[in-house]
């Protein structure tokens, strides 16, 4: 698995935020899942996928309040853990978190961080 | 080096069954997250930016190599192959998965190790000098009341919830390598007057968002005396420490706000009712634990090395390795050897599970199968025979461990920063990669001298940035990472907080600032003036100058 092609650039900062007509910056829902730690993000089917590219965006208030409502289901059944909403630009159907927290958090560490693996661990 | 009795096995076999039906509950949702925390964290599991983030205690930073090459299996089993060594001389996995966690401890528990004292507001890990009972310098083995320490304080039942964490380090030699000046409790083992060696009790220092140089409490403590001195120090915290403001919990502030003879005086008031009751230290239980330290079989070794005077002429890597990544050991024949894990663009305190499992194999064949992990995030191999010292060499270069840096300016300490670390605002390691690649002339570090830079992601400051030569703390700033630099902070026995510069500046800058102040220093340096010495005898001022003209 590489993630080079997917790694921030340091210098690719957003500055500015990108607001809707009505002042609404959009808005994504990640969390943790539960058993793995693995950080997840909401499909618009309410299902989780591990990848950014499949994340449900909120354009609205109340869009995100569903997305929220949806996640809060999957905190108390025990699923997921530390769900929470983060800010996000839409530029050709391409998610990018403005935060750069955000970025490696969906992207990985900024520096190499998938080291060779053994085959002990391969053959799990 | 010490060895479980069967009290300490049965302690952790126990968390061990107990952690095991606490994950259990907690993924078959009996127990919410606000219910598992707690009990998740006490065992060293946090929830980090990308994944579980397992802690395991080191403590007083001694590992056998069979603690080392399990460690390597945990890297190798539970992780991604690599794990990394901390400031507080434990060692974090970064994505642990919590359904593993239960058989993860057990692993641990069989060459007992575990995660306890590793989180929450209770007394940490106790920290000591890595080179204790090897080094040239040392009074006496510190980690004999380190020992006496960790079996004091582990599950205090009247400790276990204090204000807020709480930090202690020992040194057993006068040359401070523990940095206890900036922990809530600092011990320094000395002599009196009388020749008798005992410990000056240091409290409230710290680092977080207000850095404080400990102060002294008491001169000269006896040791039979350690466990209710400490005890009285404890109690003094737990009863007036602020529980109402986090960032006013710890015992520095305590210490601060009331003033030290206040607080000498609480403590030796709570020390009079105590100090003749149960935890008067007998020498018969400092013998028992002392004896786990016994020091190891040494062999007379013969004054004349021909095979490594010749390396030494002939090899001037090896030469100059020699000369920065060895301390002397206090047995003739015999050396302490730093394994610097800072090779150039990698991350500080990083090692593979190959890494540590040949470091134990080395620990096996030539140091009495001992290891330390350093609060600069290095490893040591406390025991090294001088006629050694060149295949010693050979296989640490092999595995990118050799690199002739120690103590100087590309032995940098740095944080997990916003790469790994939920609690930082701009990334850390990236900034010491970057600073490796600039200084990666070997010949130009050696010319600069000693030097340590420390970088944390935030003000937490586990990166001990106010306490580096020179410290750079990241801070976030509309939404883009910047740094801020101090100069002439010094964790050793002349503890000092860093001053700081000016502005922040952006991480493009900041590789660049560094540059500026090592040429001031090189330029206005006397003689064989350190840095931090040039520092102290010049101000900020001119490297202040220098650096925010060309801005």
């Amino acid at each position: 698995m590489t993630q080079e092609s997917k790694r921030p650039d340091p210098e690719d900062v957003a500055k500015d935020r990108r607001q809707t007509k009505s002042g609404f910056v959009p808005q994504a829902m990640t969390a943790n899942r539960l058993r793995d730690g693995a950080v997840i993000f909401l499909r618009q089917d309410h299902t989780w996928s591990e990848n950014l590219v499949d994340v449900a965006v909120a354009n609205d208030a109340e869009q995100a309040a569903t997305l929220q409502a949806a996640a809060d289901r999957d905190v108390a059944a025990a699923r997921v853990v530390g769900a929470y909403l983060f800010e996000i630009a839409v530029e050709n159907g391409d998610v990018l978190p403005l935060r750069y927290r955000e970025r490696i958090r969906a992207f990985g560490p900024s520096i190499p961080w998938d080291r060779p693996v053994s085959a002990d661990q391969l053959s799990r | 080096m010490y060895a479980y009795d069967e009290y300490d096995q049965a302690i952790v076999d126990q968390r061990v069954a107990q952690f095991r039906d606490q994950v259990r509950r907690r993924i078959a949702g009996e127990l919410s997250e606000d219910e598992f925390r707690p009990l998740r964290l006490q065992n060293g599991l946090y929830l980090q930016l990308h994944a579980y983030m397992l802690r395991i205690a080191v403590p007083y930073g001694t590992l056998s190599s069979a603690q080392l090459r399990q460690l390597g299996h945990i890297a190798r089993r539970y992780d991604r192959n690599y794990g990394h060594f901390t400031t507080r001389q434990n060692i974090q996995f970064n994505w642990i998965k919590l359904e593993e966690m239960p058989d993860l401890l057990a692993d641990l528990a069989r060459v007992q190790m575990h995660g306890i004292q590793t989180s929450g507001n209770c007394i940490r890990n106790i920290t000591a000098d890595q080179y204790a009972g090897a080094a040239a310098d040392e009074i006496e083995d510190g980690r004999v009341y380190c020992e006496i320490m960790r079996q004091w304080s582990t599950f205090h039942p009247e400790f276990s919830f204090l204000p807020r964490k709480f930090k202690i380090a020992l040194t057993g030699s006068p040359n401070d390598r523990a940095a206890v000046r900036v922990h809530d409790i600092g011990l320094r083992m000395h002599r009196d007057a009388a020749g008798e060696i005992g410990f000056e009790v240091m409290v409230g220092g710290g680092q977080g968002r207000t850095p404080m140089i400990a102060k002294t409490i008491r001169e000269f403590l006896p040791k039979e005396h350690l466990l209710s001195y400490l005890e009285a120090i404890l109690r003094v915290y737990n009863q007036f420490g602020r529980r109402d403001n986090l960032f006013k919990a710890r015992i520095k502030i305590l210490v601060h706000e009331i003033g030290v003879e206040k607080m000498r005086a609480a403590v030796e008031d709570e020390w009079q009712q105590i100090k003749d009751g149960p935890l008067v230290l007998p020498q018969a239980t400092i013998d028992a634990i002392a004896a786990h330290f016994a020091p190891p079989d040494y062999r007379p070794q013969p004054a004349d090395q021909p095979e490594v005077d010749l390396l030494r002429r002939g090899d001037a890597e090896f030469a100059l390795w020699e000369k920065t990544n060895l301390f002397p050991h206090k047995v003739p024949g015999y050396a302490i050897v730093n394994a610097s894990l800072k090779p150039e663009g990698l991350a500080p305190g990083d090692a593979t599970a190959e890494q540590m499992e040949i470091v134990a194999d080395l620990a096996d064949r030539y140091s009495f199968s001992e290891v330390r992990v350093t609060h600069a995030q290095n490893l040591v191999l406390p025991h090294v025979a001088v006629k050694d010292l060149p295949e010693v060499w050979r296989r640490l270069r092999e595995i990118g461990f050799a690199t002739p840096n120690l103590g100087l300016i590309t032995d940098i300490i740095a944080c997990p920063g916003l790469d790994y670390c939920s609690l930082a605002n701009a990334r850390s390691i990236p900034v010491a990669q970057r600073l490796t690649h600039r200084f990666s002339d070997l010949a130009r570090v050696h010319d600069i001298g000693e030097l340590q830079i420390k970088i944390s992601g935030c003000i937490n400051a586990c990166g001990h940035h106010h306490v580096g030569h020179i410290g750079i703390l990241g801070v976030e700033k509309n939404g883009e990472e910047f740094y801020q630099i101090t100069l002439g902070g010094s964790a050793d026995q002349d503890a000092s907080i860093g001053t700081i510069l000016g502005p922040a500046l952006s991480s493009n800058a900041v590789i660049d600032a560094v540059d500026n102040l090592i040429g001031t220093y090189l330029d206005i340096r006397q003689g064989g003036e350190t840095f931090l010495r040039t520092v102290r005898r010049v101000g900020v001022a001119p490297f202040k100058e220098r650096l925010y003209a060309t801005a």
